[in-house]
């Protein structure tokens, strides 16, 4: 049994025939056939190429893992958009798809005589940018989440997530508190120490929410998580993955069967196994708002389930990328560098050469609406921009008014100095509030 | 001419005609989602290959696909399908981490002992995989795909609580005396090619100059043939292996000690995954040859390094590169290949 | 009582295969259990397994027809992720999770034919030609999605599209689990009772035999690759449609090797494949338990919890291998003498 080929078997065929008559062999015949193809269609093509006219770029080179986190990789990018719109430049992606792609990546930004602005959207692109800033200088470099070795060209841009989780923490343990749960819970991604911040802010939170209803409500005291053993209260762990989504369900799954409250993402993209385990949580109680809730990162996470994402921590990168460019437009950039010693610290309330940056805060409903339009780029919403304003409105009424407040209470606590939120950075630091918090 | 050309060109026609077929279909799937395929792959190749730097940064990406291809390519001749490559690549680059970050000895030996720890660990973590087809009979498949899921967490596990310096989402970083030299600046090409280059010629010399090598290659053509010369298969077998184990093991220390510019592992083993996997591609093109396998590593190692200037000029995602890897790899499943083309039949 | 019925009854227990089998059950419900007894809810253990294990068991009991009729196809992982992405795109276009599932099923059939073409006709090297999928996989899932939806690594479409479970009082079970399950018995009774099964097994265990009797070995083959990859192409499409509700790059996630280790345990046989999926999934959610449980996870460090289901994997397989389902001619490309 076979497949023939009908009709044009003769033909080719006899071409064939003259051909290896002429002691040609067909296969080489063939090949130089289509090296000629290809190099006319080549040629053409350079030829035809309009030439380029010069245009003000800024690069954003992303991690590996990269985009598709619909959160701090995607928030890089958003910043970048936001800076073609507003300043008339154009941005152009590098997406790196492992480490040996940073140095390539950054070179390749570099030597594009357009780009005036590379960005590095990561902690683990700090060697790259290191050395080729140096390469560079009369390029502007800039890292998000770390800072590159001293240059005139290089800065930092770091954030405060830190105090950004002892908020949510705080807001999870209220609720924790109110609704009488024992447990919250934190979903992490690969053990960085970027990540030890948001795990120690957000323990820490908890522990001052605790102490707070201890002395505004303690008819709360003797429940819930208030009663639960200072070192069980917060359920983490580290899944060792920014990437497989699985691992967010399970974590999470596991979390709310625990009587978790609330699981706060910081896993980038297992957000959506988290989404996914509340939703059948919901769905096999019948239930149409939380409790149980789960926390967003980086980007406002609420849009993907307004009525059960009761709040994210933002960490604005797209601010720290937007606000570089317009350093670098305006020409300030190398001041910048100067008087910040090369690493710009973005927090709650921070200011730098007299511009308002906010660069961590606790989402709220008018974050909300600037993220709908986020995830509309990303695929459809889960229901009408309408809706999710709606819910998302309807699901923060329904919590008591003292919860927020005391959210505030702490928010500005933290803005006056009047507490301080422990920064873990290293493995001491850590093992140190671990040992208290658990 | 054209005769001498033909006899030359024969055992690459097969492989050709899979890049061939691999690079029209990649067009095809560009073309239905309004990418321009001339545009694409007028920069992928210039990309990888169109300018001096871009050569040398090729050869980079190049290093340690010779090497993984060399455990598959080594494995297929003693008739195994060893894909564990990928989890001796990790546990080799964490050996080669451990001794070269840590430990410190004098300049010279240091690089040497570093980058032989990592083939030793490579060899280690190729055992288990040996032992039970060797005991129990498993076949290959299986246990390296779940080993190399266990490696990889394993690594992850070594990386943060053992070999992390201060910065702990990397292993403390080579010092300079473990380091393989930068051959051309502003590029991540270190003397490590030569050394793999080396051992890609070693093997060669192995496999058809020894006896131990002669034999293992008559126990994957034809065991049985093997067996009734008295030659052990089962030793064939465990020495194969083994040297994958090393090949392997080297690829993760080059990136570990080859590689600016961190010079160390990363947590997220960034910068060691999918090389095991690409090398079953590059194997396959080189015809399962240890000498072949650096030529189509060079090849993909272009492709690789190329594709992120076809992302950034024409916007197509360079994972169509690892696409168009895996076409070229079903085209060369089929043997004769051109064969079956030409005669427009298959029998 | 009749003491005869009685006497059948324990007879049964004397053959190997109903001992295991009721050996395993009553391991897995003391394990069941300790689970409890650790206060770890089961209940929502086994449903966590049953969703996990769906996937694994479609695959696997796909491949399981396809290794008894003789071909082995290794690139379920690549057909997981490209069917999965075909599927999502089903979806939309119909406008209906249902439909979805169905384009990933037919999906998967189209991938099953071509592989077994090039198996069967081509002679090819079925292994190189499966890792040759995955690879292509590797890049097509991530391609597709820029390419298709324009936006990188991930794409979360609209809850209407997601086929969602039944739920009851005590606890929730997907439909697509039920299809699963369903399809490992009917596999199991008509590769067993019916004339075509037998020579579906005939065709991979002596292939010269089929052909004597004048039916196409070719065609068995082609039948059975075609039909087993459309069972994994459904539980590659479930994957987003019927669990997470949005596809990312890694979205199967090594669970394509995870069921051909299935197979191997299983000696092909659908049953016993759909009963390892099951461990395997139930191990999988279990690992993440113990992973936020407070008193385990500072004992053992999560990476070694997340080893245990592939380290299980390779336990069980080294002790439960026996070729006694493989079928002899498998994997090698009928040659008509």
């Amino acid at each position: 049994m076979g497949i023939l080929i009908n009709g044009n078997k003769m033909e080719v065929l006899k071409i064939s025939k003259f051909l290896d008559d002429k002691g040609i062999n067909v296969t080489a015949a063939i090949v130089i056939v289509i090296i000629v193809i290809a190099a006319v269609g080549i040629g053409a093509y350079v030829a035809t190429r309009p030439a380029a006219k010069p245009v003000f770029k800024i690069a954003v080179v992303s991690d590996i893992g990269g985009r598709g986190d619909l959160a701090f990789n995607d928030m890089g990018f958003k910043g970048g958009e936001m800076a073609e719109k507003d300043f008339n430049v154009k941005m152009v992606e590098l997406i790196s798809k492992s480490e040996a792609d940073y140095l390539p990546n950054l070179r390749a930004a570099a030597a594009d005589p357009d780009v005036k602005l590379v960005v590095g959207v990561g902690f683990l692109l700090t060697d790259a940018m290191s050395t080729v800033e140096n390469e560079y200088p009369n390029k502007d470099f800039m890292n998000i989440d770390s800072v590159p070795a001293a240059a005139p060209n290089g800065l930092g841009v770091l954030f405060e997530e830190h105090k950004g989780s002892a908020l949510v923490g705080a807001l999870a343990t209220l609720l924790a508190a109110y609704y009488d749960y024992p447990h919250i819970g934190i979903c992490l991604g690969i053990e960085i120490p970027v990540l030890w911040k948001f795990e120690i802010g957000y323990k820490w939170g908890c522990d001052w929410a605790v102490s707070w209803i201890e002395n505004n409500k303690p008819e709360l005291e003797n429940r819930g998580i208030c009663a639960t053993p200072i070192k069980d209260r917060v359920l983490w762990t580290y899944t060792g993955t920014f990437s497989d989504i699985t691992k967010g369900y399970d974590t999470a799954k596991a979390m709310y069967a625990e009587d978790a409250i609330a699981v706060y993402n910081v896993a980038g993209p297992l957000g959506i196994g988290i989404n996914q385990a509340v939703n059948e949580v919901a769905a096999a109680k019948g239930l149409k708002m939380g409790p149980p809730f789960w926390i967003g990162v980086d980007s406002d996470q609420d849009w993907m389930n307004p009525s059960f994402c009761i709040a994210s921590m933002m960490k604005r990168v797209d601010y720290g990328v937007y606000y570089t460019t317009e350093f670098v437009v305006d020409n300030t950039f190398r001041d910048v560098v100067q008087s910040t010693g090369g690493i710009m610290t973005l927090g709650i309330g921070t200011t730098i050469e007299g511009i308002p940056i906010t660069g961590i805060k606790m989402s709220d409903l008018n974050d909300l609406e600037d993220f709908i339009q986020f995830g509309a780029a990303a695929g459809k919403l889960p229901m009408p921009a309408e809706n999710i304003r709606t819910a998302a409105r309807a699901l923060r009424d329904n919590q008591p008014s003292w919860i927020w407040n005391a959210v505030s209470e702490l928010q500005t606590k933290i803005t006056n100095g009047q507490v301080t939120v422990p920064l873990a950075m290293t493995e001491n630091v850590v093992a140190y509030w671990r040992g208290i918090l658990g | 001419m054209l005769r001498r050309l033909s006899t030359i060109s024969r055992p690459l026609v097969d492989p050709g005609i899979a890049v061939i077929l691999g690079l029209a279909i990649g067009a095809l799937l560009m073309l239905i989602f309004g990418y321009d395929p001339i545009a694409g792959y007028y920069w992928l190749f210039r990309g990888g290959f169109g300018s001096i730097k871009d050569i040398v940064e090729t050869l980079a990406f190049a290093t340690p696909l010779m090497l993984t291809a060399v455990t598959f390519a080594v494995g297929m001749k003693a008739g195994l399908f060893n894909i564990g490559a990928e989890g001796q690549v990790y546990i080799g680059a964490a050996g080669a981490a451990a001794i070269g970050g840590w430990v410190t000895l004098p300049v010279g030996i240091h690089i040497a002992a570093a980058t032989a720890f990592g083939m030793f660990f490579g060899v280690l973590w190729a055992l288990p995989a040996a032992i039970l087809k060797l005991w129990r009979g498993v076949h290959e498949v299986i246990s390296t795909i779940m080993l190399n899921y266990v490696a990889r967490y394993l690594a992850i596990y070594l990386v943060v609580y053992w070999l992390a310096g201060p910065r702990a989402e990397v292993s403390n970083p080579a010092m300079g005396s473990a380091r393989y030299p930068l051959l051309v600046g502003g590029t991540s090409l270190t003397a490590a090619i030569f050394v793999a280059v080396a051992f890609c010629i070693v093997v060669y010399a192995f496999l058809w100059r020894t006896r131990a090598g002669y034999e293992l290659r008559l126990s994957g053509t034809n065991p049985e043939a093997a067996n009734y010369a008295g030659v052990s298969v089962r030793r064939a077998m465990l020495i194969s292996f083994i040297v994958g184990g090393l090949a392997a093991g080297l690829a993760g220390a080059t990136q570990v000690l080859g590689r600016p510019p961190t010079w160390a592992l990363f947590a997220d083993l960034g910068n060691v995954i999918e090389l095991g996997f690409y090398g079953i591609a590059v194997a396959l093109m080189g015809r399962n040859h240890p000498i072949g396998g650096i030529f189509a590593a060079i090849f993909f190692g272009g492709l690789l390094h190329g594709g992120r200037y076809m992302e950034y000029q024409v916007g197509i995602a360079s994972e169509l590169v690892t696409g168009i890897q895996g076409i070229i790899v079903i085209c060369l499943a089929v043997p004769g290949l051109w064969a079956i083309i030409r005669r427009r039949r298959f029998k | 009582m009749n003491a005869q019925l009685l006497e059948k009854f324990f007879a049964q227990f004397r053959n190997k295969k109903v001992m295991g089998f009721f050996g395993a059950l009553v391991a897995f419900i003391i394990i069941l259990y300790l689970i409890a007894w650790a206060d770890m809810k089961p209940s929502l253990l086994v449903e966590t397994g049953l969703i996990a294990m769906t996937p694994l068991a479609l695959a696997a009991v796909g491949e399981c027809i396809n290794e008894k009729a003789g071909t082995i196809n290794i690139g379920l992982e690549g057909i997981l992720g490209i069917t999965c992405v075909i599927g999502v795109w089903g979806a939309e276009l119909f406008g209906s999770g249902v439909m979805g599932l169905l384009v990933g099923f037919i999906a998967g059939a189209f991938i099953g034919f071509i592989f077994a073409i090039i198996s069967v006709y081509g002679r090819a090297d079925q292994m190189v030609a499966g890792m040759g999928i995955n690879l292509l996989a590797l890049g097509l899932v991530a391609y597709l999605l820029m390419s298709i939806w324009g936006f990188p690594g991930i794409y979360v479409f609209s809850n209407k599209l997601v086929v969602s479970p039944i739920h009851t009082p005590w606890g929730s079970l997907h439909p697509v689990t039920i299809i699963a399950i369903a399809a490992a018995i009917l596999a199991q009774i008509f590769l067993y009772k019916t004339l075509f099964g037998l020579r579906i097994r005939a065709a991979g265990e002596k292939p010269e035999a089929v052909d004597v009797a004048g039916v196409s070995v070719a065609r068995i083959r082609i039948i059975a690759s075609t039909f087993g990859a459309a069972l994994c192409g459904l539980g590659g499409a479930f994957l987003a449609l019927g669990w997470f509700g949005a596809i990312v790059k890694e979205i199967s996630a090594g669970r394509g090797f995870i069921a051909l280790a299935c197979v191997v345990f299983a000696g092909a046989e659908p049953l016993v494949a759909l009963g390892a999926a099951f461990i395997f999934g139930f191990t999988d959610g279990l690992a993440s338990w113990i992973a936020i449980t407070p008193g385990v996870k500072n004992v053992i460090p999560v990476y070694f919890i997340n080893m245990i289901p592939y380290i299980a994997t390779i336990v069980i397989v080294t002790v439960a291998i026996g070729r006694r389902g493989f079928p002899r001619a498998a994997g090698k490309p009928y040659l008509r003498e």
